[in-house]
Protein backbone atom coordinates (compact mmCIF):
# COMPACT_ATOMS: atom_id res chain seq x y z
CA UNK A 1 0.00 0.00 0.00
CA UNK A 2 1.47 3.32 -1.08
CA UNK A 3 0.22 6.53 -1.83
CA UNK A 4 -0.73 6.87 -6.27
CA UNK A 5 -1.97 10.40 -6.59
CA UNK A 6 -1.07 13.07 -4.19
CA UNK A 7 -2.60 16.52 -5.37
CA UNK A 8 -2.30 19.87 -3.24
CA UNK A 9 -3.33 22.92 -3.17
CA UNK A 10 -4.87 23.09 -6.64
CA UNK A 11 -6.47 25.54 -7.97
CA UNK A 12 -7.96 26.88 -11.43
CA UNK A 13 -10.80 29.19 -12.57
CA UNK A 14 -12.47 29.65 -16.04
CA UNK A 15 -12.17 33.45 -16.46
CA UNK A 16 -13.59 34.31 -13.69
CA UNK A 17 -15.34 31.36 -12.73
CA UNK A 18 -13.37 29.25 -9.66
CA UNK A 19 -13.54 25.77 -10.49
CA UNK A 20 -11.13 24.49 -7.89
CA UNK A 21 -9.89 26.57 -4.50
CA UNK A 22 -7.09 24.69 -3.37
CA UNK A 23 -8.03 21.52 -3.22
CA UNK A 24 -5.62 18.83 -1.91
CA UNK A 25 -6.15 15.01 -0.90
CA UNK A 26 -4.24 12.02 -1.91
CA UNK A 27 -5.40 8.48 -2.92
CA UNK A 28 -3.78 5.39 -1.67
CA UNK A 29 -2.96 1.94 -4.44
CA UNK A 30 -5.64 -0.39 -4.93
CA UNK A 31 -8.47 1.71 -3.61
CA UNK A 32 -11.77 2.20 -5.52
CA UNK A 33 -12.24 6.55 -4.72
CA UNK A 34 -15.36 8.06 -5.36
CA UNK A 35 -15.17 11.62 -6.39
CA UNK A 36 -18.75 12.55 -4.81
CA UNK A 37 -19.94 16.70 -6.19
CA UNK A 38 -22.86 18.07 -7.45
CA UNK A 39 -22.39 19.53 -11.37
CA UNK A 40 -20.20 22.09 -11.20
CA UNK A 41 -18.42 21.13 -8.08
CA UNK A 42 -14.84 20.65 -9.76
CA UNK A 43 -15.27 16.91 -10.44
CA UNK A 44 -14.55 17.05 -14.21
CA UNK A 45 -11.74 19.58 -13.91
CA UNK A 46 -9.99 17.55 -10.86
CA UNK A 47 -9.64 14.60 -13.31
CA UNK A 48 -8.29 16.56 -16.46
CA UNK A 49 -5.54 18.05 -14.31
CA UNK A 50 -4.75 14.64 -12.78
CA UNK A 51 -4.77 13.07 -16.36
CA UNK A 52 -2.68 16.41 -17.42
CA UNK A 53 -5.38 17.62 -19.87
CA UNK A 54 -5.89 20.55 -18.40
CA UNK A 55 -2.95 22.61 -16.17
CA UNK A 56 -4.09 24.24 -12.91
CA UNK A 57 -3.27 27.90 -12.28
CA UNK A 58 -1.83 26.49 -8.75
CA UNK A 59 -0.82 23.72 -6.75
CA UNK A 60 0.89 20.45 -7.42
CA UNK A 61 -0.01 17.28 -8.93
CA UNK A 62 2.35 14.05 -8.52
CA UNK A 63 0.81 10.26 -10.09
CA UNK A 64 3.23 7.44 -9.42
CA UNK A 65 5.80 9.90 -8.70
CA UNK A 66 6.05 12.15 -11.70
CA UNK A 67 3.87 14.35 -13.06
CA UNK A 68 0.30 13.74 -13.96
CA UNK A 69 1.99 13.73 -18.04
CA UNK A 70 4.32 11.41 -17.16
CA UNK A 71 2.14 9.22 -15.81
CA UNK A 72 0.07 9.08 -19.21
CA UNK A 73 3.24 8.99 -21.31
CA UNK A 74 4.50 6.00 -19.43
CA UNK A 75 0.98 4.17 -19.77
CA UNK A 76 0.59 4.25 -15.69
CA UNK A 77 -2.90 5.90 -16.14
CA UNK A 78 -5.84 6.09 -18.40
CA UNK A 79 -9.30 6.73 -18.04
CA UNK A 80 -13.13 7.57 -19.55
CA UNK A 81 -13.60 10.88 -20.02
CA UNK A 82 -17.28 12.86 -20.39
CA UNK A 83 -18.02 14.49 -23.43
CA UNK A 84 -20.93 16.80 -24.33
CA UNK A 85 -21.99 14.86 -27.92
CA UNK A 86 -21.32 11.38 -26.44
CA UNK A 87 -18.51 9.69 -27.42
CA UNK A 88 -18.49 8.59 -30.83
CA UNK A 89 -16.16 5.75 -31.35
CA UNK A 90 -14.17 6.06 -34.51
CA UNK A 91 -16.28 5.23 -37.50
CA UNK A 92 -15.89 2.38 -40.49
CA UNK A 93 -13.92 0.00 -38.33
CA UNK A 94 -14.55 -3.00 -36.22
CA UNK A 95 -14.63 -3.38 -32.05
CA UNK A 96 -11.37 -5.77 -32.30
CA UNK A 97 -9.62 -3.17 -34.64
CA UNK A 98 -9.96 0.15 -32.38
CA UNK A 99 -9.03 -1.93 -29.65
CA UNK A 100 -6.17 -3.59 -31.36
CA UNK A 101 -5.06 0.07 -31.99
CA UNK A 102 -5.30 0.82 -28.36
CA UNK A 103 -3.60 -2.00 -27.40
CA UNK A 104 -0.45 -1.29 -29.89
CA UNK A 105 -0.37 2.56 -28.04
CA UNK A 106 0.69 0.88 -24.63
CA UNK A 107 3.90 -1.10 -23.32
CA UNK A 108 2.37 -3.89 -21.42
CA UNK A 109 -1.18 -4.23 -22.88
CA UNK A 110 -3.51 -6.78 -21.37
CA UNK A 111 -4.36 -9.39 -24.33
CA UNK A 112 -7.17 -8.26 -26.15
CA UNK A 113 -9.66 -11.34 -25.52
CA UNK A 114 -9.09 -10.78 -21.70
CA UNK A 115 -9.99 -6.84 -22.28
CA UNK A 116 -13.04 -7.86 -24.32
CA UNK A 117 -14.07 -10.99 -21.11
CA UNK A 118 -13.42 -7.98 -18.69
CA UNK A 119 -15.67 -5.52 -20.13
CA UNK A 120 -18.49 -7.90 -21.62
CA UNK A 121 -17.85 -7.64 -25.24
CA UNK A 122 -16.79 -11.05 -26.41
CA UNK A 123 -19.79 -11.25 -28.39
CA UNK A 124 -19.33 -7.97 -29.32
CA UNK A 125 -15.71 -7.97 -30.84
CA UNK A 126 -16.37 -8.43 -34.88
CA UNK A 127 -19.35 -5.97 -35.08
CA UNK A 128 -18.72 -2.61 -36.72
CA UNK A 129 -18.63 0.51 -34.16
CA UNK A 130 -21.52 1.77 -36.29
CA UNK A 131 -23.75 -1.23 -35.53
CA UNK A 132 -23.51 -0.93 -31.96
CA UNK A 133 -25.86 0.42 -29.41
CA UNK A 134 -25.29 3.08 -26.59
CA UNK A 135 -24.82 0.61 -24.12
CA UNK A 136 -22.36 -1.45 -26.20
CA UNK A 137 -20.45 2.05 -26.87
CA UNK A 138 -20.11 2.80 -23.05
CA UNK A 139 -18.87 -0.87 -22.84
CA UNK A 140 -16.15 -0.38 -25.79
CA UNK A 141 -14.84 2.67 -24.20
CA UNK A 142 -14.65 1.07 -20.91
CA UNK A 143 -12.70 -1.91 -22.69
CA UNK A 144 -10.39 1.26 -24.35
CA UNK A 145 -10.08 2.66 -21.00
CA UNK A 146 -8.47 -0.95 -19.43
CA UNK A 147 -6.35 -2.73 -22.35
CA UNK A 148 -3.48 -0.81 -22.18
CA UNK A 149 -3.26 -1.89 -18.40
CA UNK A 150 -3.13 0.59 -16.35
CA UNK A 151 -2.51 0.89 -12.61
CA UNK A 152 -5.16 3.60 -12.01
CA UNK A 153 -8.07 4.42 -14.05
CA UNK A 154 -10.18 7.83 -14.45
CA UNK A 155 -13.60 7.38 -14.94
CA UNK A 156 -15.56 10.63 -14.98
CA UNK A 157 -19.27 9.87 -14.59
CA UNK A 158 -19.38 6.67 -16.15
CA UNK A 159 -22.68 5.30 -16.23
CA UNK A 160 -24.50 8.48 -17.59
CA UNK A 161 -27.30 7.59 -19.59
CA UNK A 162 -27.20 3.68 -18.76
CA UNK A 163 -30.08 1.79 -17.61
CA UNK A 164 -30.30 0.35 -13.90
CA UNK A 165 -29.40 -3.21 -15.38
CA UNK A 166 -26.18 -1.81 -17.50
CA UNK A 167 -25.35 0.58 -14.62
CA UNK A 168 -25.13 -2.66 -11.99
CA UNK A 169 -23.34 -4.71 -14.87
CA UNK A 170 -20.75 -1.56 -15.21
CA UNK A 171 -19.83 -1.28 -11.58
CA UNK A 172 -19.18 -5.14 -11.76
CA UNK A 173 -16.77 -5.16 -14.61
CA UNK A 174 -14.91 -2.03 -13.03
CA UNK A 175 -15.17 -4.02 -9.23
CA UNK A 176 -13.43 -7.19 -11.44
CA UNK A 177 -10.90 -4.74 -13.35
CA UNK A 178 -9.83 -3.13 -9.54
CA UNK A 179 -9.33 -6.90 -7.92
CA UNK A 180 -6.59 -7.13 -10.27
CA UNK A 181 -4.90 -5.19 -7.98
CA UNK A 182 -5.84 -1.70 -9.67
CA UNK A 183 -6.54 2.15 -8.14
CA UNK A 184 -9.85 3.59 -9.60
CA UNK A 185 -11.01 6.97 -9.08
CA UNK A 186 -14.45 7.85 -10.30
CA UNK A 187 -16.75 11.10 -10.44
CA UNK A 188 -20.18 10.95 -9.24
CA UNK A 189 -23.52 11.95 -8.28
CA UNK A 190 -25.42 9.29 -7.44
CA UNK A 191 -25.23 8.30 -3.94
CA UNK A 192 -26.03 4.64 -4.35
CA UNK A 193 -22.75 4.38 -6.46
CA UNK A 194 -20.61 5.72 -3.85
CA UNK A 195 -22.48 3.23 -1.49
CA UNK A 196 -22.30 0.26 -3.64
CA UNK A 197 -18.61 0.68 -5.11
CA UNK A 198 -16.53 2.71 -3.28
CA UNK A 199 -13.77 2.38 -0.86
CA UNK A 200 -13.84 5.82 -0.09
CA UNK A 201 -14.90 9.04 -1.09
CA UNK A 202 -13.86 12.71 -1.74
CA UNK A 203 -17.14 15.30 -1.38
CA UNK A 204 -16.53 18.32 -3.73
CA UNK A 205 -18.57 21.44 -3.03
CA UNK A 206 -17.64 24.40 -4.96
CA UNK A 207 -14.22 23.66 -5.99
CA UNK A 208 -13.39 22.67 -2.07
CA UNK A 209 -13.07 19.49 -0.27
CA UNK A 210 -15.91 19.44 2.10
CA UNK A 211 -15.18 15.97 3.35
CA UNK A 212 -13.25 12.91 2.95
CA UNK A 213 -13.16 9.45 3.97
CA UNK A 214 -14.64 5.59 4.10
CA UNK A 215 -18.75 6.23 2.82
CA UNK A 216 -19.30 5.02 6.79
CA UNK A 217 -17.27 7.79 8.21
CA UNK A 218 -18.57 10.46 5.43
CA UNK A 219 -21.89 9.20 7.55
CA UNK A 220 -20.86 9.44 10.94
CA UNK A 221 -19.24 12.99 10.62
CA UNK A 222 -23.29 13.91 11.35
CA UNK A 223 -24.64 13.28 14.16
CA UNK A 224 -28.10 13.00 15.61
CA UNK A 225 -31.50 12.01 13.36
CA UNK A 226 -32.97 12.53 10.18
CA UNK A 227 -36.40 12.85 10.67
CA UNK A 228 -38.86 12.86 7.27
CA UNK A 229 -42.54 13.32 7.55
CA UNK A 230 -45.51 15.48 5.82
CA UNK A 231 -46.90 18.50 6.96
CA UNK A 232 -49.95 20.55 5.36
CA UNK A 233 -49.19 23.68 4.42
CA UNK A 234 -51.16 25.76 7.43
CA UNK A 235 -48.82 24.19 9.98
CA UNK A 236 -45.50 24.96 8.62
CA UNK A 237 -45.59 27.39 11.26
CA UNK A 238 -44.89 25.00 13.92
CA UNK A 239 -41.43 24.41 12.74
CA UNK A 240 -40.01 27.14 13.84
CA UNK A 241 -40.44 25.68 17.22
CA UNK A 242 -39.16 22.58 17.54
CA UNK A 243 -36.22 22.31 19.96
CA UNK A 244 -32.84 20.27 18.25
CA UNK A 245 -33.48 20.72 14.80
CA UNK A 246 -30.02 21.76 13.42
CA UNK A 247 -31.24 22.02 9.95
CA UNK A 248 -34.61 21.74 7.98
CA UNK A 249 -35.72 21.64 4.53
CA UNK A 250 -38.87 21.73 3.27
CA UNK A 251 -40.22 21.00 -0.44
CA UNK A 252 -43.78 21.05 -0.80
CA UNK A 253 -45.45 18.90 2.13
CA UNK A 254 -42.64 16.78 2.90
CA UNK A 255 -39.97 17.89 5.88
CA UNK A 256 -36.66 16.64 6.49
CA UNK A 257 -35.60 17.60 9.61
CA UNK A 258 -31.60 17.08 10.77
CA UNK A 259 -31.83 16.87 14.41
CA UNK A 260 -30.03 16.60 17.10
CA UNK A 261 -32.00 14.83 19.39
CA UNK A 262 -34.95 12.99 17.93
CA UNK A 263 -36.19 12.10 20.98
CA UNK A 264 -37.23 15.87 21.92
CA UNK A 265 -37.73 16.76 18.22
CA UNK A 266 -40.78 14.36 18.05
CA UNK A 267 -42.12 14.95 21.54
CA UNK A 268 -42.50 18.85 20.77
CA UNK A 269 -44.20 17.89 17.59
CA UNK A 270 -46.36 15.75 19.21
CA UNK A 271 -47.60 18.08 21.52
CA UNK A 272 -48.00 20.95 18.90
CA UNK A 273 -51.12 19.71 17.79
CA UNK A 274 -49.63 19.40 13.91
CA UNK A 275 -51.73 17.04 11.50
CA UNK A 276 -48.52 15.61 10.54
CA UNK A 277 -48.01 12.12 8.58
CA UNK A 278 -45.88 9.67 7.27
CA UNK A 279 -43.43 9.87 10.03
CA UNK A 280 -39.75 8.24 9.23
CA UNK A 281 -36.97 8.02 11.67
CA UNK A 282 -33.65 6.92 10.62
CA UNK A 283 -29.91 7.06 11.31
CA UNK A 284 -28.38 9.85 8.50
CA UNK A 285 -28.14 8.33 5.26
CA UNK A 286 -24.86 9.30 2.80
CA UNK A 287 -26.90 11.20 0.64
CA UNK A 288 -28.06 13.34 4.16
CA UNK A 289 -24.57 13.78 4.99
CA UNK A 290 -23.73 14.88 1.79
CA UNK A 291 -26.30 17.76 1.74
CA UNK A 292 -25.55 18.23 5.37
CA UNK A 293 -21.67 18.96 4.55
CA UNK A 294 -21.88 20.49 1.63
CA UNK A 295 -24.82 23.19 3.22
CA UNK A 296 -22.29 23.58 5.90
CA UNK A 297 -20.46 25.31 3.03
CA UNK A 298 -22.01 27.17 1.45
CA UNK A 299 -25.55 28.03 3.65
CA UNK A 300 -27.36 30.29 1.39
CA UNK A 301 -27.34 27.79 -1.32
CA UNK A 302 -30.64 26.27 -1.09
CA UNK A 303 -29.80 22.45 -1.33
CA UNK A 304 -33.30 20.95 -3.97
CA UNK A 305 -33.78 17.42 -3.13
CA UNK A 306 -32.52 15.69 -6.36
CA UNK B 1 3.27 3.67 -32.92
CA UNK B 2 3.95 5.48 -35.94
CA UNK B 3 3.26 2.29 -37.89
CA UNK B 4 0.09 1.17 -35.82
CA UNK B 5 -1.18 4.77 -35.76
CA UNK B 6 -0.89 4.39 -39.83
CA UNK B 7 -2.41 1.57 -40.13
CA UNK B 8 -5.33 2.67 -38.01
CA UNK B 9 -5.91 5.69 -39.78
CA UNK B 10 -5.54 3.68 -43.33
CA UNK B 11 -8.25 1.25 -42.26
CA UNK B 12 -11.22 4.14 -41.06
CA UNK B 13 -10.18 5.80 -44.59
CA UNK B 14 -10.60 2.79 -46.94
CA UNK B 15 -13.08 0.24 -44.26
CA UNK B 16 -15.94 -1.01 -44.92
CA UNK B 17 -18.07 2.24 -43.52
CA UNK B 18 -15.94 4.17 -46.13
CA UNK B 19 -15.68 3.09 -49.25
CA UNK B 20 -18.18 4.35 -51.12
CA UNK B 21 -17.26 7.70 -49.95
CA UNK B 22 -13.82 7.02 -51.62
CA UNK B 23 -14.97 6.03 -54.76
CA UNK B 24 -17.70 9.33 -54.81
CA UNK B 25 -14.70 11.82 -54.10
CA UNK B 26 -12.76 10.04 -56.82
CA UNK B 27 -15.79 9.47 -59.06
CA UNK B 28 -17.23 12.95 -59.34
CA UNK B 29 -14.17 14.73 -60.55
CA UNK B 30 -13.71 11.86 -63.29
CA UNK B 31 -17.42 12.28 -64.32
CA UNK B 32 -17.02 16.42 -64.31
CA UNK B 33 -14.23 15.72 -66.52
CA UNK B 34 -15.77 13.70 -69.04
CA UNK B 35 -18.78 15.99 -68.93
CA UNK B 36 -17.08 19.18 -69.62
CA UNK B 37 -14.68 17.66 -72.11
CA UNK B 38 -17.66 16.16 -74.22
CA UNK B 39 -19.84 19.97 -73.90
CA UNK B 40 -16.55 21.22 -75.40
CA UNK B 41 -16.09 22.10 -79.04
CA UNK B 42 -13.52 20.83 -81.61
CA UNK B 43 -13.22 17.45 -79.14
CA UNK B 44 -11.29 20.17 -76.51
CA UNK B 45 -8.22 20.81 -78.92
CA UNK B 46 -9.06 24.65 -78.85
CA UNK B 47 -5.92 26.40 -77.89
CA UNK B 48 -5.72 28.11 -74.72
CA UNK B 49 -2.76 29.52 -72.34
CA UNK B 50 0.18 27.93 -74.61
CA UNK B 51 -1.81 24.10 -74.38
CA UNK B 52 -5.26 22.44 -75.63
CA UNK B 53 -8.38 22.84 -73.54
CA UNK B 54 -8.82 19.14 -72.85
CA UNK B 55 -5.05 19.33 -71.00
CA UNK B 56 -5.89 22.33 -69.58
CA UNK B 57 -9.41 21.27 -68.12
CA UNK B 58 -7.80 18.22 -66.98
CA UNK B 59 -5.66 19.60 -64.66
CA UNK B 60 -8.58 22.09 -63.04
CA UNK B 61 -10.32 18.85 -62.47
CA UNK B 62 -7.57 16.94 -60.67
CA UNK B 63 -6.68 20.08 -58.73
CA UNK B 64 -10.57 20.30 -57.96
CA UNK B 65 -10.34 17.09 -56.92
CA UNK B 66 -7.36 16.85 -54.73
CA UNK B 67 -8.78 20.10 -53.03
CA UNK B 68 -11.86 18.78 -52.16
CA UNK B 69 -10.25 15.48 -50.86
CA UNK B 70 -7.23 17.53 -49.14
CA UNK B 71 -9.89 19.25 -47.28
CA UNK B 72 -12.29 16.64 -46.18
CA UNK B 73 -9.79 14.32 -44.77
CA UNK B 74 -9.02 16.96 -42.48
CA UNK B 75 -12.14 18.67 -42.08
CA UNK B 76 -14.80 16.80 -41.68
CA UNK B 77 -13.43 13.47 -40.37
CA UNK B 78 -11.38 15.06 -38.04
CA UNK B 79 -14.16 17.56 -36.46
CA UNK B 80 -16.13 14.31 -36.02
CA UNK B 81 -13.07 12.63 -33.86
CA UNK B 82 -12.43 15.59 -32.06
CA UNK B 83 -16.18 16.51 -31.23
CA UNK B 84 -16.43 12.59 -30.57
CA UNK B 85 -13.62 12.60 -27.86
CA UNK B 86 -11.45 10.22 -29.40
CA UNK B 87 -9.04 12.44 -29.89
CA UNK B 88 -9.04 13.43 -26.48
CA UNK B 89 -9.22 9.77 -25.39
CA UNK B 90 -6.08 9.37 -27.37
CA UNK B 91 -4.47 12.01 -25.65
CA UNK B 92 -4.54 10.27 -22.38
CA UNK B 93 -2.74 7.55 -24.11
CA UNK B 94 1.14 7.00 -24.49
CA UNK B 95 0.66 8.08 -28.44
CA UNK B 96 2.35 11.95 -28.90
CA UNK B 97 0.29 13.84 -30.61
CA UNK B 98 2.20 14.89 -33.41
CA UNK B 99 2.29 11.04 -34.68
CA UNK B 100 -1.33 10.99 -34.87
CA UNK B 101 -1.32 14.28 -36.79
CA UNK B 102 1.44 12.81 -39.18
CA UNK B 103 -0.47 9.75 -39.97
CA UNK B 104 -3.47 11.75 -40.88
CA UNK B 105 -1.28 13.80 -43.00
CA UNK B 106 -0.11 10.87 -44.45
CA UNK B 107 -2.70 9.29 -45.46
CA UNK B 108 -4.69 13.04 -46.41
CA UNK B 109 -1.74 13.15 -48.84
CA UNK B 110 -2.59 9.10 -50.25
CA UNK B 111 -6.27 9.98 -51.22
CA UNK B 112 -5.37 12.63 -53.56
CA UNK B 113 -3.01 10.60 -55.11
CA UNK B 114 -5.22 8.25 -55.89
CA UNK B 115 -7.04 10.42 -57.40
CA UNK B 116 -4.78 11.88 -59.92
CA UNK B 117 -3.42 8.77 -61.06
CA UNK B 118 -6.93 7.36 -61.69
CA UNK B 119 -7.51 10.82 -63.70
CA UNK B 120 -4.71 10.69 -65.42
CA UNK B 121 -5.21 6.88 -66.68
CA UNK B 122 -8.61 7.84 -67.61
CA UNK B 123 -7.69 11.01 -69.65
CA UNK B 124 -4.90 8.95 -71.38
CA UNK B 125 -6.85 5.98 -72.34
CA UNK B 126 -10.71 7.61 -72.38
CA UNK B 127 -9.56 10.45 -74.30
CA UNK B 128 -6.58 10.13 -75.48
CA UNK B 129 -4.64 12.94 -73.96
CA UNK B 130 -0.92 12.72 -74.74
CA UNK B 131 1.99 14.56 -72.77
CA UNK B 132 5.30 13.06 -72.38
CA UNK B 133 6.17 10.85 -69.50
CA UNK B 134 8.41 13.93 -68.35
CA UNK B 135 5.09 15.96 -68.16
CA UNK B 136 3.05 13.39 -66.44
CA UNK B 137 5.03 12.91 -63.72
CA UNK B 138 5.86 16.22 -63.21
CA UNK B 139 2.02 17.14 -63.36
CA UNK B 140 0.94 14.59 -60.64
CA UNK B 141 4.28 15.79 -58.32
CA UNK B 142 2.82 19.16 -58.83
CA UNK B 143 -0.66 18.72 -58.02
CA UNK B 144 -0.03 15.84 -55.20
CA UNK B 145 2.41 18.40 -53.67
CA UNK B 146 0.57 21.25 -53.98
CA UNK B 147 -2.11 19.57 -52.02
CA UNK B 148 -0.35 20.25 -48.49
CA UNK B 149 -1.72 23.67 -47.80
CA UNK B 150 -5.68 22.58 -48.88
CA UNK B 151 -4.59 19.77 -45.84
CA UNK B 152 -3.62 21.88 -43.30
CA UNK B 153 -6.59 24.52 -44.26
CA UNK B 154 -8.67 21.42 -43.21
CA UNK B 155 -7.42 20.90 -39.89
CA UNK B 156 -8.04 24.21 -39.49
CA UNK B 157 -11.59 24.01 -40.49
CA UNK B 158 -11.98 20.69 -38.31
CA UNK B 159 -10.86 22.92 -35.43
CA UNK B 160 -13.34 25.20 -36.06
CA UNK B 161 -16.49 23.48 -36.81
CA UNK B 162 -18.17 20.95 -34.62
CA UNK B 163 -19.41 17.32 -35.65
CA UNK B 164 -22.86 18.25 -36.99
CA UNK B 165 -22.51 21.23 -38.90
CA UNK B 166 -18.67 20.29 -40.14
CA UNK B 167 -20.42 18.97 -44.00
CA UNK B 168 -21.71 21.97 -45.06
CA UNK B 169 -19.36 24.39 -43.28
CA UNK B 170 -16.63 22.53 -45.36
CA UNK B 171 -17.94 21.69 -48.73
CA UNK B 172 -19.46 25.11 -49.34
CA UNK B 173 -15.75 26.92 -48.95
CA UNK B 174 -14.37 24.11 -51.66
CA UNK B 175 -16.55 25.06 -53.64
CA UNK B 176 -16.18 29.07 -53.31
CA UNK B 177 -12.57 29.14 -53.37
CA UNK B 178 -12.59 26.69 -56.28
CA UNK B 179 -14.97 28.59 -58.34
CA UNK B 180 -13.00 31.86 -57.23
CA UNK B 181 -9.55 30.46 -58.03
CA UNK B 182 -10.63 29.14 -61.71
CA UNK B 183 -11.14 25.83 -61.06
CA UNK B 184 -14.58 25.64 -63.02
CA UNK B 185 -14.27 28.55 -65.43
CA UNK B 186 -10.76 29.84 -66.60
CA UNK B 187 -9.68 33.45 -64.95
CA UNK B 188 -8.61 34.89 -68.26
CA UNK B 189 -12.73 34.63 -69.31
CA UNK B 190 -13.37 36.59 -65.73
CA UNK B 191 -13.90 40.29 -65.52
CA UNK B 192 -10.31 41.74 -63.50
CA UNK B 193 -11.95 42.37 -60.90
CA UNK B 194 -12.53 38.29 -60.19
CA UNK B 195 -8.66 37.90 -61.36
CA UNK B 196 -7.27 40.29 -59.04
CA UNK B 197 -9.17 37.95 -56.54
CA UNK B 198 -8.15 34.67 -58.12
CA UNK B 199 -4.61 35.75 -57.83
CA UNK B 200 -5.08 35.45 -53.94
CA UNK B 201 -6.65 32.66 -53.85
CA UNK B 202 -4.93 29.09 -53.17
CA UNK B 203 -6.53 27.00 -55.34
CA UNK B 204 -5.28 29.82 -58.57
CA UNK B 205 -1.72 29.24 -57.00
CA UNK B 206 -1.74 25.63 -57.02
CA UNK B 207 -3.84 24.92 -60.07
CA UNK B 208 -1.33 27.82 -62.15
CA UNK B 209 1.38 26.02 -61.21
CA UNK B 210 0.48 22.50 -63.29
CA UNK B 211 -1.17 24.65 -65.94
CA UNK B 212 2.17 26.41 -66.61
CA UNK B 213 3.88 23.41 -66.98
CA UNK B 214 1.73 21.98 -70.13
CA UNK B 215 2.73 24.83 -71.71
CA UNK B 216 6.16 24.31 -70.77
CA UNK B 217 6.54 26.94 -67.76
CA UNK B 218 8.11 26.16 -64.63
CA UNK B 219 6.50 27.26 -61.48
CA UNK B 220 6.51 30.78 -60.51
CA UNK B 221 7.82 31.73 -57.44
CA UNK B 222 5.04 33.30 -56.40
CA UNK B 223 2.57 30.97 -56.60
CA UNK B 224 4.54 28.58 -54.66
CA UNK B 225 5.20 31.44 -51.61
CA UNK B 226 1.60 32.43 -51.70
CA UNK B 227 0.87 28.75 -50.96
CA UNK B 228 3.92 28.51 -48.75
CA UNK B 229 1.76 31.60 -46.86
CA UNK B 230 -1.55 29.77 -46.30
CA UNK B 231 -0.23 26.39 -45.13
CA UNK B 232 1.82 28.51 -42.19
CA UNK B 233 -0.97 30.25 -41.54
CA UNK B 234 -3.40 27.39 -41.59
CA UNK B 235 -0.90 25.63 -39.23
CA UNK B 236 -0.88 28.33 -37.01
CA UNK B 237 -4.35 28.59 -36.79
CA UNK B 238 -4.69 24.60 -36.14
CA UNK B 239 -1.93 25.03 -33.51
CA UNK B 240 -3.76 28.02 -31.57
CA UNK B 241 -7.31 26.62 -31.77
CA UNK B 242 -5.64 22.95 -30.45
CA UNK B 243 -3.93 24.92 -27.57
CA UNK B 244 -7.73 26.14 -27.19
CA UNK B 245 -9.13 22.75 -26.89
CA UNK B 246 -6.60 21.87 -24.25
CA UNK B 247 -7.98 24.48 -21.76
CA UNK B 248 -11.02 23.09 -21.65
CA UNK B 249 -12.37 20.48 -19.27
CA UNK B 250 -15.05 19.26 -21.61
CA UNK B 251 -15.36 19.76 -25.08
Amino acid sequence: MGVVIEAKDLRKSYGNVVALNDVSFSIDDCSVVAMLGPNGAGKSTTINILLGLISQDNGHVSVYGVSSQQAVRKGYVSGMLQTTEGMKLPYGVSVKDVLAYMASLYPNPLPLDQAATLSGLSELITRYTHELSGGETQRVRFALSIVGNPKLLFLDEPTVGMDVDSRRRFWQTVRDFASRGKTVLFATHIMEEVENVADSVIVLHHGQVVGEGTPSQIKSSITGKVLRFRLPQEDLCILDSLPAVIHKQISNEQVVLHSSNADLTVRALCQSGAAFYDLEINAPSLEDAFLELTRQVSDNIRIVNR
Amino acid sequence: MFYSTLVFELKKQFGRGRRRYVLLGVGIPVLYYLVFINVAPHGGTTPVEGTIWRNYLLVSMTAFGSVFMGVSTGGIRFATERMSGWLRQLRITPLMPWVYFLAKIAVALLEPLMLIVVLFVVSHIAIGTSLSFTQWVQEALALWVGVIPFIAFGFALGFLVNGQNAGAVQNLPIFIISYLGGLFQPIFTMPSIMRTIAYAMPTYNYANIAWGLLAGKSPEIENILVLVGYTLTFILIAVVLYRRDHSRAII
